[in-house]
């Protein structure tokens, strides 16, 4: 994997160096704009960029999350706890995966206006599918000889619940973080193509109308950064919840 | 017929040769068979055979003429019988034939005629997965006929079979021999199995392998089940599985690093 | 099994939900009817009239826009990815290069790239063609690949001693044991397809359904939004439904590898 990871690094810089060589050959800023210049733009609107836009987006970002987290949680705890709703939602959670939910933002102006409101929506609406079935699956993944075992300690539905199941649901949970975080920060930034105030994918599309490539770019590094370091903090929580948890 | 002379063998990155200076021969249109503690390198015989392994040293020849020019002199069967699941019957039968760029109206035909021999001629159009694994078995051995070449090398076929299913292929597999008159090299780890179907067996006994073990079996063709009753034949099959055991405990003792297991 | 019988079990396999769905579907428009803020919440009867009404409009103008992008971005993101996948399989170097590239992918949300795309090829195909295909190649490539590699040992050794090239093993065993994750990535993408043609509409566009979705927020027109969302997310289901249909019946070596 290290190695892996070395090559795509490797990589990467060639694909800059590249990008940067076709860039200066093109000479045409408002096409290709060379990823000196990308940093450039970075580099001098950064104030306003992390000041003002960042946090609009960021905040989406984070209370849609929560938002789903709770939601997701809440949701796979009463399924798990109840068959008949399992039955009932469990197949509509499945199909939901299936159609493409960002479709749907337009509804969810009409219903929710140009307001930071709508794009929580979305992000929660985005996110809190797959937190529910993976977590739910991770309940149902519980060997039964486990739960065979604690039965016979006589242990009731709640202590299956707590000792057994939440544990083995803890790595689905994480996954679903992993997958859903990367997937809020990009439905809350093309949400704001929709209409907002302010924000890091706002920005990116008027950039794009002033037929400003490296402006457009700019946020992107932004939200890259920002993913990687969502994901290794994700990775660190979930490394102190496992030796917690031992 | 085929002649092993002198050949070493030495798996890539093993510390000892698998195979040293071995010597034997076959005669033409025999059935002979090789036993051995699972291991032993009786399946790397057959790789060198069908050049999937390569010789360090010495020769192997076939009628007289070094194998390593060589091509489809020999027909390979292996254990599971490897049937392309998204082929119909007559698919894979054809697929030698396929390879080598026979004829599409010349492979209709020759799968036809094998899978007749093998009785399975109303099968054809059937899928793999619609048929039992001894129907599978001979499809494939349908399928190494169709490979075309008289030097037919079986690598435990029916090992994966249960009980009843494998005599019967075993009864089957003798009476196709008899009609078709080929060579046959087959491994098995079954006493039994090899004493009913070969005249010669060799035993693979030692690491490295320097050289074979040889018994004839004192049966004519064509065999029953009963004869394998005899004292004679009782007492061979003894004197076999001594051969195998002593064998095991020298490999054991012998196989230091785990050589590269190439299954 | 005849058809009678299939519906039978998928009924009594699905009834909670589907009673579910039915359900919902009954409150929506007894709520609808209750609230009767048209342009918010129309009720299911209403939209379908709707669907009705701008037939015209719906299905001659504006989604044959979506789905001529759909279609040509997702063929051509197939194409590229097995494409890739062949190359990656032939060559370790290859492998090396281009696995890289997709580890970097996902660390780049490729969404976020979309007004690159308008702001090259202006409110017209590429744009969306684009989008679709660097949103979904890259799957289907690794898909296919992994499917590549699942090729058993003894059989390739098997080929080997037939004495076959490595186009005729390719062909005889490779491809066909790399085709049930090819269908599965098709599953999983197509739906991405149609999410990045509606997203690059939404940037720019002068037809198709994601710009007239858009556009019908703006004149609160309720109903339409609804119904070209509907539309939408029709052309996703059907492209699964279909390759759902593929892969069952001309596929059906899934579990056999």
């Amino acid at each position: 994997m290290m190695k892996k990871k070395m090559y795509g690094l490797a990589f990467g810089l060639c694909l800059l160096l590249l990008w940067q060589g076709i860039a200066m050959a093109i000479d045409a800023a408002y096409i290709l704009p060379s990823p000196i210049q990308v940093f450039k733009h970075l580099a001098e609107n950064l104030p306003e960029l992390m000041l003002v836009h960042f946090p609009i987006t960021m905040r989406v970002v984070c209370i849609g999350t929560l938002i789903s987290i709770t939601l997701g949680l809440f949701l796979a705890v009463l399924m798990n706890l109840s068959l008949p709703l399992e039955k009932a939602i469990y197949p509509v959670l499945v199909f939901s995966q299936t159609i493409p939910v960002i479709c749907l933002a337009p509804v969810f102006v009409l219903w929710l206006g140009y307001t930071e409101k709508m794009r929580v929506f979305l992000v929660v609406v985005m996110s809190f599918f797959s937190i529910t079935v993976n977590v739910f699956d991770g309940f149902k993944a519980v060997r039964k000889e486990n739960r065979e075992l604690l039965k016979t300690y006589g242990g009731d539905r709640w202590q299956e619940l707590i000792y057994l199941q939440v544990p083995t649901a803890l790595p689905y949970f994480f996954t679903s973080l992993k997958v859903g975080v990367p997937w809020a920060i990009v439905a809350a930034s093309v949400a704001e193509w929709f209409g907002a105030p302010g924000g890091l994918g706002n920005y990116s599309r008027i950039r794009m109308m002033s037929l400003d490539a490296a402006g457009l770019l700019a946020p992107l590094v932004i939200i890259s950064v920002t993913a990687l370091v969502f994901m290794a903090l994700i990775r660190g929580l979930e490394g102190l919840v496992v030796t917690w948890m031992k | 017929m085929l002649e092993f002379k002198k050949v070493t063998f030495q798996y890539e990155g093993a510390d000892h040769p698998l195979i040293e200076n071995l010597s034997f021969s076959i005669e033409k249109g025999t059935f002979t068979s090789i036993i051995g503690a699972s291991g032993s390198g009786k399946s790397t015989i057959f790789r060198l055979l069908n050049g999937l392994e390569h010789i360090r040293s010495g020769e192997i020849l076939l009628e007289g003429k070094d194998i390593s020019g060589m091509k489809n002199f020999c027909s390979y069967m292996p254990q599971n019988d490897l049937l392309l699941p998204w082929s119909t019957v007559e698919k894979n039968v054809c697929l030698p034939m396929r390879i080598q760029g026979v004829k599409k109206a010349q492979q209709k035909e020759i799968a036809a005629r094998m899978l007749d021999l093998v009785g399975l001629g109303d099968v054809a159009d059937k899928y793999p997965r619609e048929l039992s694994g001894g129907m599978r078995q001979r499809v494939a051995f349908a399928r190494t006929l169709c490979a075309g070449s008289d030097l037919l090398l079986l690598d435990e076929p029916f090992s994966a079979l249960d009980y009843l299913t494998r005599i019967s292929l075993q009864e089957w597999l003798l009476d196709q021999w008899m009609k078709l008159n080929k060579t046959i090299l087959f491994i098995t780890h079954d006493v039994e199995e090899a004493l009913f179907l070969s005249k010669e067996i060799y035993v693979v006994a030692d690491r490295p392998v320097r050289r074979m073990e040889r018994y004839e079996v004192p049966m004519d063709y064509p065999r029953t089940r009963e004869m394998l009753i005899r004292s004679e034949i009782q007492e061979l099959k003894e004197e076999l599985i001594r051969k195998m055991r002593e064998g095991d405990e020298r490999i054991r003792k012998v196989r230091g690093p785990r050589l590269p297991r190439k299954g | 099994m005849n058809r009678m019988q299939v519906s039978m079990s998928m009924w009594k396999n699905n009834r909670w939900a589907i009673s579910t769905a039915a359900l919902l579907l009954i409150l929506w428009e007894i709520l609808a009817r209750i609230i009767r803020i048209e342009h918010i919440l129309p009720g299911p009867v209403s939209i379908l009239r709707c669907l009705w009404d701008l037939r015209g409009t719906l299905l001659i103008q504006q989604m044959p826009a979506t789905l001529v992008a759909v279609l040509a971005g997702f063929l051509l993101s197939v194409l590229i990815g097995v494409f890739c996948a062949i190359l990656m399989d032939r060559s370790p170097v290859l492998e090396a290069i281009i696995y890289p590239l997709i580890l970097l992918t996902q660390t780049i949300p490729v969404m976020c790239i979309t007004p690159l795309f308008v702001l090259w090829f202006g409110y017209t195909l590429g744009a969306r063609i684009l989008a679709i295909i660097l949103g979904t190649f890259f799957t289907i490539a690794v898909n296919t690949y992994d499917g590549l590699r699942l090729s058993r040992r003894e059989m390739l050794e098997l080929m080997d001693t037939y004495g076959g090239n490595s186009r005729q093993i390719f062909r005889e065993v490779k491809l066909p044991t790399a085709l049930p994750n090819l269908m599965t990535s098709l599953k999983i993408t197509f739906p991405w397809a149609v999410v990045g043609a509606a997203v690059a509409e939404w940037l720019g566009a002068t037809r198709g359904l994601g710009y007239y979705s858009k556009l019908m927020v703006t004149r609160m027109n309720g109903p339409a939004v609804y119904a070209s969302v509907f539309l939408l997310t029709m052309i996703a289901l059907a492209g699964i439904a279909l390759i759902k249909w593929i892969d069952r019946h001309y596929v059906v070596w899934r579990n056999e590898i």
